[in-house]
């Protein structure tokens, strides 16, 4: 009988590891370059990641599975409530939410497709920033003022 | 140090000059004349010879030497000063010599580089000592006249009220750091570096090869934040040299009569455009800060739809809010009681259906209490994005704005540099290019360097933890440990020595603003008080705290006492040399800095080893102000005319021109009208 949500036995959410090198370090340096921050952490840029790979709508399965993205202990509360919706939204059915590890399976495979199409991006884009930046802000702006 | 001699062959006007203070070893020089007469010139020939800035090629070669030397003849223009170096009485010459060969008549050659000697003795020894080579030379030049002083020994009276307007905040701190002797800190903390670094080698054969490897990947970053390191201050070093050469091209621009509009108007532009260049810079921080969290709440907002969705069926389904509490049901069959009406027998087939009932209206709770949960949380994300796009867009529109006025601003810059090159003026057209030019480099290398500062930062982090990995694999191991602390030490020290100019800056500073407090407080009227900040801006503010505006005649003297004070922590005490101290003042202002001058100069002079020379025309020195600086005793020379050539040489004599005691007020003072 389930009488409760089915807790997870991981730890920590990972990255696909066949973009992992050097996708994740550049990413983070560029990251670092575009904000002037001193610091990029990882769960800003798994959720980057997630972001892109959601709205890409492809989610690309992470076969080898390693503990290095993001300590599931260390996530706020905001983060852990976006990874359950984006999870309704991909299942269609609320009942996901009983199942933890079908949750964070969902959110790894966007990040991981996220992943490879910023390292493409990385890659392409004369400016990374410029590419980066307006989309984030176009999303926003349609989110919002419509 | 005084100046004891200077001579002067066939620099522009200045044909043959002697000028010899040895005898009367005088504290104030005035070396006056009419406009034309080359006061300019002695000053240039002065600079020359110290800094090896030549004049325009015009006023650099004698017209009458060239004319009355025979073709293929050669001619050596030549300054030699004599300095006394100290009360000791060591002397000092400097002498710069370039020789040109005449082609035809209006037309030379330069025969190789400019040749400078400097030739010290010590008085009591009675004879040259050391004879020094050209190399060091200029190592000795260096060490007492460093290019980055320049402007505070030599100066333009025409110059010095907008003295503290533009170049002089990178001359500052240039001085500055020349003071605090960065540059030997620096070299320390690399000498250090090299040491910590054998030390990890030490330490990697002692561990083993895992270390060693680790030693080598830090040996590798280490080396790169070196070689940004040392490309960061190369780059600086260029920057500050093309800032340099840009002032001297757009001073070129200030002294071109007809386009001073447009070189108004240029100044005007350029100031806007840092205006909106810094604005640009904070627009786009600040987008920068919140864009990547709100940009990324906006993509991923949309799967909130199907949060909706769900909680919507829920609601119609009656899942929501959760219909009962299972747990209260659940203990009810438990203990057999019938909550129905109907009889239920434990393990029996109605209670097994509303077993099975409850454990999917739980699922129907559990998940519905978590929707409840959510959509609460949806609508706080929804409302944070409001909020987030609100300033988002306000940083944006700024940035949009900034851009918009800073694009108005470089074209009209551009337009402004293209109509100033359009003019037929060859110097001020290719002025106009070069500054184009200079721009663009100079847009570049900011670019670079703050790229680089970025490189190091992400570099410095990968050596933090790369030496953290270190220290981790070399621990346990009694010899390695001990290294690993003098490594440490080593690195320790490095990097406070590496801050230490910082404090360093921070004191020498103190002490010229202390000392620039004293000295202008000889001659500015009322309560002040001075600061120099940390941009290297002199701030000048009233009793109340407030900023003050100087008048031109107060903004003079400011340069003169900011020079002295720096004369003084340096501990180098060149004489002040000043061509038209007056600059261009009106008879009621000029006589005012007249007596704030005299004051000034009395206080420097009082007990101390000082000597100041001034270059004045004819409006300058009058019989009037004469009278005001005669209680300084000061030595008068003269450049005027020379009887043979009038028109292309000068001479220098003592005492005052006897052409000026043709005219107005020295005419009277001749006559003893005016005493």
């Amino acid at each position: 009988m389930s009488e409760e949500t089915r807790k997870t036995t991981r730890t920590a959410l990972s990255w696909d590891q066949e973009f992992k090198e050097p996708g994740v370090k550049d990413l983070r340096a560029l990251l670092l370059q575009i904000s002037g921050a001193s610091t990029v952490g990882n769960i800003e840029i798994f959720r980057l990641c997630l972001a892109i790979g959601y709205e890409s709508g492809i989610k690309r399965p992470v076969p080898s599975r390693a503990s290095d993205a993001v300590r599931i202990g260390d996530l706020k509360e905001t983060d852990s409530a976006l990874f359950r919706i984006i999870a309704i939204d991909d299942e269609k059915n609320g009942e996901v939410l009983l199942d933890e590890n079908k949750i964070y399976d969902v959110v790894e495979q966007y990040a991981a497709q996220g992943l490879m199409i910023l390292c493409q991006e990385m890659a392409r884009q004369p400016s990374f920033a410029d590419w980066l930046n307006s989309k984030l802000f176009k999303s926003l702006k349609r989110q919002v003022a419509g | 140090m005084r100046i004891e001699r200077i001579r002067v062959e066939n620099f522009g006007v200045l044909h043959n000059i002697d000028l010899d203070l040895a005898a009367s070893n005088p504290n104030i020089v005035f070396v006056n004349g009419f406009n034309g007469r080359g006061k300019t010139t002695f000053l240039d020939s002065i600079k020359w010879a110290f800094y090896a800035e030549e004049p325009r090629q015009s006023k650099f070669l004698s017209n009458y030497a060239l004319k009355n030397t025979p073709d293929q003849g050669t001619i050596v223009v030549r300054v030699v000063v004599s300095l006394i170096m100290d009360s000791n009485g060591a002397i000092a010459t400097v002498e710069r010599e370039q020789t040109f060969q005449r082609i035809q008549d209006g037309v030379s050659r330069r025969v190789g580089a400019s040749v400078l000697t400097v030739q010290t003795r010590n008085a009591t020894a009675g004879s040259l000592t050391e004879t020094l080579s050209e190399i060091d030379a200029e190592k000795w030049l260096n060490h007492y006249f460093a290019k980055k002083l320049m402007n505070f020994f030599l100066f333009n009276g025409e110059s010095m009220a907008k003295f503290f307007d533009s170049k002089v905040k990178d001359n500052i701190e240039g001085a500055v750091r020349q003071i605090a002797r960065v540059d030997r800190f620096e070299d320390m903390a690399n000498g250090l570096d090299t040491i910590a670094q054998a030390h990890n080698k030490k330490i990697a054969r002692l561990v083993g090869a895992r270390t060693e490897r680790i030693a080598l990947d830090l040996e590798d970053a280490r080396s790169v934040l070196r070689k940004l390191h040392d490309s960061a201050v190369s780059d600086s070093k260029t920057l500050s040299e093309l800032r340099e050469q840009r002032e001297k091209k757009s001073a070129i621009l200030e002294g071109k009569e007809g386009i001073e509009a447009s070189v108004v108007e240029l100044k005007e532009v350029e100031k806007s455009i840092g205006v909106f260049q810094e604005n640009l810079a904070g627009a786009q921080e600040l987008f920068q800060n919140e864009i990547m969290s709100y940009g990324v709440l906006g993509i991923l907002a949309p799967a909130m739809n199907e949060l909706f969705v769900q909680i919507e069926n829920a609601k119609k389904e009656d899942r929501l809010p959760p219909p009962w509490d299972p747990e209260r049901i659940r203990a009810l069959l438990a203990n057999e009681t019938c909550i129905c009406g109907a009889h239920l027998t434990p393990n029996g087939e109605a209670a097994s259906q509303l077993t099975k009932l409850i454990e999917r209206y739980q699922v129907s709770s559990t998940v519905g209490k978590q929707l409840s949960e959510l959509g609460s949380k949806a609508n706080e994300v929804k409302s944070a994005l409001t909020g987030g796009w609100k300033i988002v867009n306000l940083h944006n529109s700024s940035i949009v704005e900034n851009q918009r006025q800073l694009n108005i601003s470089v074209n009209r810059r551009t337009e402004l540099l293209d109509s100033i090159s359009d003019i037929d003026l060859t110097e001020v057209g290719s002025a106009a290019s070069e500054i184009k030019r200079l721009d663009r480099e100079i847009e570049r290398l900011v670019g670079s360097i703050s790229a680089t500062e970025v490189k190091g930062r992400l570099v410095q982090g990968q050596v933090d933890q790369l030496q953290r990995d270190f220290d981790k694999a070399s621990e346990g191991n009694k010899a390695a440990e001990k290294l690993r602390i003098e490594a440490k030490f080593a690195r320790e020290v490095a990097a406070a020595a590496r801050s230490i100019h910082v404090e360093a800056i921070k004191r020498v500073r103190e002490r010229i603003q202390d000392s620039f407090n004293a000295k202008f407080g000889t001659v500015k009227e009322g309560s002040f008080q001075s600061e120099i900040t940390d941009d290297f801006e002199i701030v000048i503010k009233n009793e109340y705290g407030q900023v003050t505006e100087l008048s031109e005649g107060e903004k003079m003297m400011q340069a003169y006492a900011f020079s002295m004070a720096l004369r003084e922590v340096i501990n180098l005490s060149f004489p002040l040399i000043v061509d038209t101290p007056f600059g261009r003042l009106d008879g009621k202002n000029r006589q005012d800095l007249a007596r704030k001058i005299v004051t000034f100069l009395k206080a420097q002079t009082a007990g101390r080893e000082f000597q100041a020379m001034f270059m004045m025309h004819d409006l300058e020195y009058t019989p009037y102000t004469k009278r005001y600086f005669s209680e300084l005793q000061p030595f008068e020379a003269f450049l005027g005319s020379d009887p043979e050539n009038p028109t292309v040489r000068s001479r220098m004599g003592f005492g005052i021109d006897p052409d000026w005691t043709q005219v107005e007020a020295w005419k009277d003072w001749s006559e003893g009208k005016i005493k």
